[in-house]
């Protein structure tokens, strides 16, 4: 009996502790403010001319002449396309009441000499539509001759609202392109905002409200105090290996009180908007006390050649505890350059809070299903912006030679390369932070992370390489130093260079399986089974929950006999996201609460 | 597609007006004046007046004095307007404040000036083509653009649904009607660009690169795609797979002369022919040691001759309609040719638009080359008017 009320004490002690975190919506509101007030405190201090320190001088009423000043001499020369479209036209936003008439007729003219470059892919639209419908609204009436692009104030306005109501339309139908990136999610959420925000139609006000709550719930069910969780559909380095440093993180801290504080640029705008979470989404985003299995449904990029479908599916599969969150994309092509297939990370040793491992791929046959430039040349281009697309060392990057297997925090990777394909190797990352890696004789190599667990089995003979960062590595992948940091520590490479190749990954928290030494002795009782022939590429495997998996490469996974069939995956599908594809409703569900996203209707359902 | 409206009706009009303008303001070429000089001899000596022939023998001195004077090159060539779009730059970096201007640009002397038009950042200009009525048509990144006054302002004609456009054509006959060839397909307007439609039944896959209109039956078109060559015979209405299956077809030319003849250049596969109007095709790469083929251009003064660009070889001449090739690349310091130019005015003087390395002139046909414009630049489309 004492056992056990000595049981329930302590799940009452660690429910206790998971809610501590949570606070009422007052408290929210006020820590919110504060963390506003924080953000925007160095921007209107800041002399260097920029969008951010323009628009937080005009909000807090402070050196309106220096605003002014610098709006003019930023528009002198405006660059940067849709990056300057959103944040020229939040700045003329929050400070249009306030600004001189010379600096509004300075604006004005910007929209009508600058001719930005609308992009090739959907965080480019996104961002110039959304900018160009609250442009067009602010400037009513005009001829094309008043504008860049020969249009009237009414065709953008009209454009831009049809483009922002098709993205919606198949984002709530068949899921996000650039899907639940730590590096992409602001230019959603910048954009979305402001129109939730600025937007005058009504109409576009709620879609705008509406959308962002709709990107912030996907984020809540997939972040891990402000890392987000799994696969991704686009990530620099090296954010992949830090996980805090990429910019969605900053919108945790803002948005959801959880992560690291931060200055951020790209939450700026945000804050000095009128938007607030939703506190059911709050609620979602800070609760860990229970575990649980989230799956979506996203879509590919649009495939322009060497493809048959424009939008293929992604299925994407997380498993979320407080201490850790495992997740994987079901691998393949599923976005140029940047995809993370997948990954584990946890709360222990920031920055380097994750375990992951991938083919580093990269061919003109990928870029060419996205890019229309010509095959050939086309990885020269993308590495003059993505400096480490073709580098064999990459932490970043998808590979037609690679699909996944997951199931709870169990996860199968298998690999099948083609012989004389761009890199013949398949790499793990291993943070050096972490306290144990033991390469056991049973061939697991097992690792602690804190209360963290991580069990890694290569179903092939590997070797491992130490990595100090390096002045070349680095650089991120556009090329810039990164901020220079003082003793750097290095990480270690597992490479194997076999083409039939794949491993197991276990993964447990204290919680979950007790101590360190259970793990390990589990781990050596539960071995993979593998067959890796080429073109016969399969493993059978008892998982430490006492599954049994079974998959071949390419598609044929087997979770207790049972075939799974991917295509079934619902759009949202887990405790507190629910929606059907093609549905466009999204049901968020906390407790006894509940939001319903109703973009068909354009209605919020409380 | 863009709906109309009275401002865009406004640009609509005026551009008729601002057309006959500008013709009103072009000078009299040289080439004219040959005319001209030439014509007039001509009638005068059929008329077999003495008086007239002293008048024939002056002008024919001033004939050849010009011609000797070395002027003859740029004289002759001054009739065309060359239009190139420069893509980017490898000079070009992310959010730096000095890089290039790229996109469009123009010379009316055969390469010897260019002067920038329009647009002056990057929007992935792929190609420009005049119409017969003077009409501006650029196939973008943003769209297709359109300009009634030499460049100077743009009006994109497109709405959202169509981007990363490859190459348009006008058609000649009736320069309303404009085909853009776009990463999503076939796109048509017939009406100045007011509204557009998409033309894509029939393609299983709808990348297409180039899109020809068939001199020798109106509404018939092949599009060069990247499964093979489609044909339309209801302006794009409905496509065909006609040949080339599983090919991933860069351009398609139809012959100046002969009208039933198309050639076609492929990634990978090299360089084919029809002689049906595109019904069959033979492949030909006698001579050819890469086969990846971007571009076709044919000298208008010689049926036989053939040029083709190619990655990594450069430029390639045929003297037998493309039969057996031969290599020209002295002084074409970059081997990427993305297109070819024959100056219409004179087929001596060659243009070759390379990626990341520029624009490359010949006035020997070919023989030899030299650096002509824009260092590093990717110079992906060459027309003419």
């Amino acid at each position: 009996m004492k056992q056990v009320t000595f049981v329930l004490f302590l799940i009452l002690a660690v429910c206790a502790g998971a809610y501590a975190q949570i606070v009422n919506r007052e408290t929210y509101l006020k820590e919110f403010e504060k963390r506003v007030a924080f953000v925007t405190s160095v921007y209107d201090t800041l002399q260097t001319p920029g969008y951010y320190q323009i628009a937080v001088r005009y909000t807090h009423n402070k050196e309106i002449a220096v605003a002014d000043r610098m709006f003019k001499e930023l528009l002198r020369d405006p660059r940067g396309d849709m990056f300057w479209m959103i944040p020229s036209i939040g700045a003329y936003l929050v400070g249009k009441d306030k600004m001189s008439a010379e600096t509004k007729a300075v604006v004005r003219n910007a929209w009508k000499t600058y001719a930005p470059y609308r992009g090739d892919t959907e965080n480019h639209w996104c961002m110039y539509y959304s900018a160009l419908f609250l442009a067009a609204e602010q400037f009513p009436n005009l001829p094309g001759s008043e504008w860049y692009n020969g249009k009237s104030s009414d065709e953008n306005r009209q454009e831009a609202k049809e483009y922002l109501i098709h993205w919606m339309k198949i984002t709530t139908t068949i899921g996000q392109g650039e899907f639940d990136s730590p590096d992409y999610f602001p230019e959603y959420a910048m954009p979305m905002i402001l129109l939730s925000h600025f937007a005058e139609d009504p109409e576009m006000k709620t879609r705008g409200t509406m959308m962002t709550d709709f990107l912030f719930a996907d984020f809540a069910v997939e972040h891990l105090e402000g890392q987000y969780i799994g696969g991704y559909s686009r990530i620099y380095q090296p954010a992949v290996y830090k996980p805090l440093l990429s910019p969605a993180s900053a919108f945790a801290y803002l948005y959801f009180g959880t992560g690291e504080p931060t200055n951020s640029g790209w939450i700026v705008l945000p804050a000095l908007s009128t938007y607030r979470l939703p506190e059911v989404i709050y609620n979602i985003a800070v609760d860990r006390s229970k575990t649980y299995i989230h799956k979506e449904r996203k879509r590919v990029r649009n495939v322009i050649r060497f493809g048959s479908e424009k939008n293929p599916p992604v299925y994407k599969y997380s498993y979320v505890t407080k201490d850790y969150g495992i997740g994987s994309l079901q691998g393949g092509i599923l976005q140029p350059i940047q995809q993370h297939t997948w990954g584990v990370r946890y709360l222990y040793g920031r920055p380097y809070t994750t375990i992951f491992g991938l083919h580093p791929y990269w061919s003109g046959w990928e870029v060419g299903m996205f890019f229309p430039e010509e095959v050939k040349t086309l990885i020269a281009d993308v590495v003059a912006s993505k400096g480490t697309y073709n580098n064999p060392d990459k932490w970043t990057g998808g590979s037609p030679f690679e699909r996944t297997f997951q199931h709870k925090n169990t996860l199968i990777v298998l690999y099948d390369i083609k012989p004389g394909t761009t890199t013949e190797h398949i790499d793990g990352f291993f943070p050096r932070n972490l306290e144990e890696r033991i390469v056991d004789p049973s061939g697991w190599i097992i690792c602690k992370a804190g209360d963290t667990y991580v069990g890694w089995y290569p179903l092939q003979e590997h070797e491992w390489k130490e990595e100090l960062e390096t002045p070349s590595n680095s650089l991120n992948d556009i090329g810039r130093p990164q901020l220079e940091r003082v003793k750097e520590m290095g990480n270690w490479r597992l490479r194997s260079y076999k083409l039939q190749n794949g491993y197991v990954i276990e993964v447990r928290s204290k919680d979950e399986i007790g101590s360190f030494d259970r793990f390990k002795s589990e781990l050596r009782s539960h071995v993979p089974k593998a067959t890796l022939t080429p073109g016969s590429v399969s493993v059978r495997y008892g998982t430490l929950g006492g599954d049994k998996m079974n998959f071949a490469f390419p598609e044929k996974r087997t979770l207790n006999g049972k075939e799974i069939d991917l295509s079934k995956t619902r759009l949202f599908d887990g405790p507190f996201l629910n929606a059907a594809v093609g549905s466009e409703k999204l049901t968020i569900t906390y407790k006894t609460k509940k939001l319903i996203l109703d973009f068909k209707a354009v209605k919020v359902i409380e | 597609m863009s709906p109309s409206s009275n401002e865009a009706n406004h640009i609509f009009h005026r551009r008729g007006a601002e057309c006959a303008e500008n013709r009103r303001e072009r000078r009299p070429t040289s080439s004219a004046l040959l005319r001209v000089l030439c014509g007039s001899a001509l009638r005068t000596i059929t008329l077999k007046n003495a008086k007239s022939l002293h008048r024939v023998a002056t002008r024919c001195v001033i004939l050849i004095v010009l011609l000797a004077s070395g002027w003859s090159e740029s004289l002759l060539a001054r009739q065309d307007t060359l239009y190139m779009s420069v893509l980017n730059s490898r000079k070009h970096r992310l959010g730096a404040l000095d890089n290039p201007t790229v996109g469009l640009f123009v010379s009316t002397d055969a390469g010897a000036t260019w002067k920038h038009r329009g647009w002056t950042g990057y929007i992935r200009t792929f190609y420009t083509e005049s119409g017969p009525d003077g009409v501006l048509w650029s196939a973008c990144g943003n769209g297709v653009l359109r300009s009634s006054d030499n460049g100077v302002k743009w009006r994109i004609t497109t709405g959202w649904e169509v981007t990363e456009v490859l190459k348009v054509k006008v058609d000649p006959s009736k320069p309303s009607v404009v085909y853009a060839a776009t990463a999503y397909g076939v796109f048509r307007t017939e009406d100045s660009g007011e509204t557009w439609k998409e033309r894509n039944v029939g393609f299983l896959k709808p990348f297409v690169s180039d899109v020809v209109l068939d001199r020798s039956t109106t509404n018939r078109l092949l599009a060069a795609s990247e499964d093979g060559v489609y044909l339309s015979a209801n302006a794009g209405k409905r496509w065909q797979l006609t040949g080339l299956k599983g090919k991933g077809v860069r351009t398609i030319l139809q012959h100046p002369k002969e009208k039933s003849i198309f050639f076609a250049g492929t990634e990978e596969d090299g360089f084919f022919s029809s002689s049906d109007g595109g019904k069959s095709w033979q492949q030909s790469n006698k001579g050819l040691k890469q086969l990846t083929i971007y571009t076709i251009a044919c000298d208008r003064s010689d049926a036989e001759v053939l040029f083709v660009g190619t990655h990594g070889g450069g430029v390639y001449r045929s003297s037998d309609r493309g039969k057996s090739w031969r290599q020209i690349i002295e002084g074409l310091d970059n081997l990427v040719v993305h297109s070819l130019l024959v100056l219409p005015s004179n087929p001596s003087i060659l243009f070759a638009a390379t990626l990341n390395g520029g624009l490359f002139k010949s006035t020997d046909r070919g023989e030899h080359w030299s650096f002509n414009s824009q260092e590093e630049g990717q110079v992906w489309g060459l027309s003419a008017r």
